[in-house]
């Protein structure tokens, strides 16, 4: 199961994603692909199949680069404190 | 093989002022001559209010010299704030920049319903630039001309901003300037009114300039960010304002805030909504009438 941190917000400044962790107190700068990842699970916790098959749905990628920034994205969000699984 | 120091055998009486410096009010006690030559000097405009049961102070600051074994040797200065001693003594001769650094480090570390950001802020016409930069970057001497050249002074050394509705708040003191800035500046400026120069402090020779009477009188109109600049002096450097990302400025911002993991979300919401109303650009330049005639275009366009 991927969960959100609990407190963990999202804001868009100009056309930039950001987020802040009260976990760890960091601030990151997030690509849009990395922003979908995150508001997917923020809103549901979510299994990795599922997740992927979103994504999937949202972007024109092949499903090999898909699933290999989604797990980049996962592994960054994770070390950060905005995702845990 | 100790040096007694002779300037300590006097016994000189404390001298209390008590400062309004908006938005706080600091005691200052000092036995030190030089301190209370510079305070009389620099801070000439503002309100010095009388002691009296109801006046409530923000921060208790005291030069003099420290107590116990250390006063028997060299010519050394401590700082008392709020009663305790967060650094190690200083040369005698550098009393005042003791003064202004523990008042830097008072508000830095222990004022926490604002965001402060280590950064100079002037306003003209109702909209506040910020610069924000690491020491050396050139932001207080870009901040004392424009200061002279009809920019209102907020603040030299920190962006203090309100949480609930994001303005800025000015926190108006001397202009703190260093090393070859100071002669930049008196040749820039050569009506501007400078304090002592202090020699061989950790930042190299310091020198104060004294905000105009204007500033100190509007130390209480605050005002709404407009632009986010982080300025870089570089010699021989063409005067070059770049455009850079809003999200880049947040990150930039947040690494250069004094309080903002403090703060927390609350501090988070407040940089987004400060940087999202603002123009962010990254600034290179030498030329200091350049640089000043840039930001007057830049104002005078809006």
């Amino acid at each position: 199961m991927i969960i959100g941190c609990c407190g963990v917000i999202c804001n868009k400044v100009g056309i930039d994603y950001l987020a802040y962790s009260p976990l760890t107190g960091e601030t990151i700068l997030l690509s849009p692909f990395a922003n979908d990842v995150l508001s997917a699970v923020l809103t549901k916790s979510t299994i990795y199949k599922d997740l992927l098959d979103k994504l999937m749905q949202d972007n024109d990628d092949a499903m090999d680069d898909i699933n290999a920034g989604l797990q980049r994205a996962l592994r960054e969000l994770s070390k950060k404190g905005f995702v845990y699984y | 093989m100790f040096i007694i120091n002779q300037a300590f055998k006097k016994t000189s009486t404390a001298k209390k002022i008590f400062l309004k410096i908006e938005p706080f009010v600091v005691q200052l006690e000092t036995t030190v001559e030089s301190v209370e030559q510079s305070i009389d000097r620099l801070y000439a405009d503002y309100l010095l209010l009388q002691e009296s049961p109801d006046l409530f102070v923000d921060f208790y600051i005291t030069i003099k010299k420290p107590s116990g074994i250390r006063s028997l040797f060299n010519a050394q200065v401590q700082s008392y704030v709020d009663g305790k001693t967060p650094f190690k003594p200083l040369p005698y001769s550098q009393a005042y920049p003791f003064f202004e650094w523990s008042l830097n480090w008072v508000v830095a570390a222990q004022v926490h319903n604002y965001l402060i950001i280590h950064a100079a802020v002037v306003e003209k016409e109702g909209h506040v630039l910020i610069l924000c930069g690491k020491p050396g970057a050139g932001k207080s001497t870009l901040c004392a001309a424009l200061c002279n050249r009809g920019w209102r002074l907020f603040s030299d050394e920190m962006a203090i901003v309100d949480l609930g509705s994001n303005e800025i708040i000015p926190f108006v003191r001397p202009v703190s300037l260093k090393n070859k800035s100071i002669d930049l500046i008196k040749q820039f400026a050569p009506d501007c009114t400078m304090g002592m120069s202090f020699a061989d402090t950790a930042k190299g020779t310091v020198s104060h300039m004294k905000p105009n009477k204007e500033s100190v009188a509007q130390a209480t109109l605050r005002a709404n960010a407009k632009w986010v600049v982080f300025p870089r002096y570089r010699e021989s450097s063409e005067t070059n304002l770049t455009t850079i990302s809003k999200g880049e400025t947040v990150i930039e911002l947040a690494k250069n805030s004094f309080n903002y993991n403090v703060l927390g979300a609350q501090g988070f919401e407040s940089l987004c909504a400060l940087v999202e109303r603002s123009q962010c650009y990254s600034f290179e330049y030498s030329n200091l009438e350049e640089a000043v005639s840039l930001f007057s275009d830049l104002a005078n366009d809006l």
